[in-house]
């Protein structure tokens, strides 16, 4: 993995076709700017892990194990 | 009006107990009408939150108060203006379960529940900016504290 450091107002560009730059930042946290190609896919990696985990959580729950829990309350 | 739910066989049910999901639950944004069926009578401590757009589909909720008593969600200005609420006092809160073979193997999710509005019904899932809470808390873990 490649780490850089960079300041505000400074950017880095990755293949070319796509420039990050950092606007802003706090004590926990940075505001960036992504200059790339429609069609190159951009999320936030907690909306990855949660569509990941909501797909898991769309399966056909065992209903033994349902009851189970409502026994334990 | 009538569904075949997933967990119960055919029920009917009433325009008013829908919720309506903004823009879905993340990586189901194409179903917005939701139909929440308790699995106790008077109960929602174990809900199942079936899909009206897909038969098939119903995701387990639990209430998270229920499991962690200390848990509070705290959302954005922007979330509860996007959700119709006054105040964060109109809000519940549900968690998204992945009930496995046992409850050992069982998780539930804290980090991204589903906050609804009860007076109007509007619901989203929404990414708590708090650290502690994460995508998958171990659900025995948390029934055993309990109990």
């Amino acid at each position: 993995m490649l780490i850089l450091q960079r300041r505000k107002g400074q950017s880095l560009s990755i293949n070319n076709n796509i420039t990050l730059t950092v606007v802003d930042t706090g004590t926990d946290w940075v505001k960036l700017a992504i200059d790339a190609p429609k069609e190159v896919p951009i999320l936030r990696s907690e909306l990855k892990e949660a569509a990941a985990e909501n797909q898991k959580a769309s399966a056909t729950a065992p209903i033994q194990v349902l009851d189970e829990i409502l026994k334990k309350k | 009006m009538n569904i075949n739910a997933k967990y119960f066989g055919p029920i009917s049910y009433e325009e008013k107990e829908l919720i309506h999901i903004i823009n879905g639950l993340i990586g189901f944004e194409s179903y917005n009408k939701y139909l929440p069926i308790p699995f106790q009578e008077e109960d929602d401590s174990l809900i199942s939150l079936q899909c009206l757009e897909d038969e098939d589909l119903s995701f387990i909720l639990m209430n998270p108060f229920s499991i962690c008593q200390d848990y509070s969600p705290k959302l954005s200005d922007q979330e509860l203006k996007e959700l119709g609420a006054e105040s964060a006092d109109d809000i519940s809160y549900y968690v998204i379960s992945v009930i496995r073979e046992s409850v050992a193997q069982s998780t539930v999710n804290l980090k991204a529940p589903l906050a609804v509005n009860a007076i109007n019904r509007q619901a989203k899932q929404v990414i708590l900016e708090q650290a502690e809470y994460t995508f998958r808390h171990a659900l025995g873990d948390m029934i055993h504290k309990e109990g």
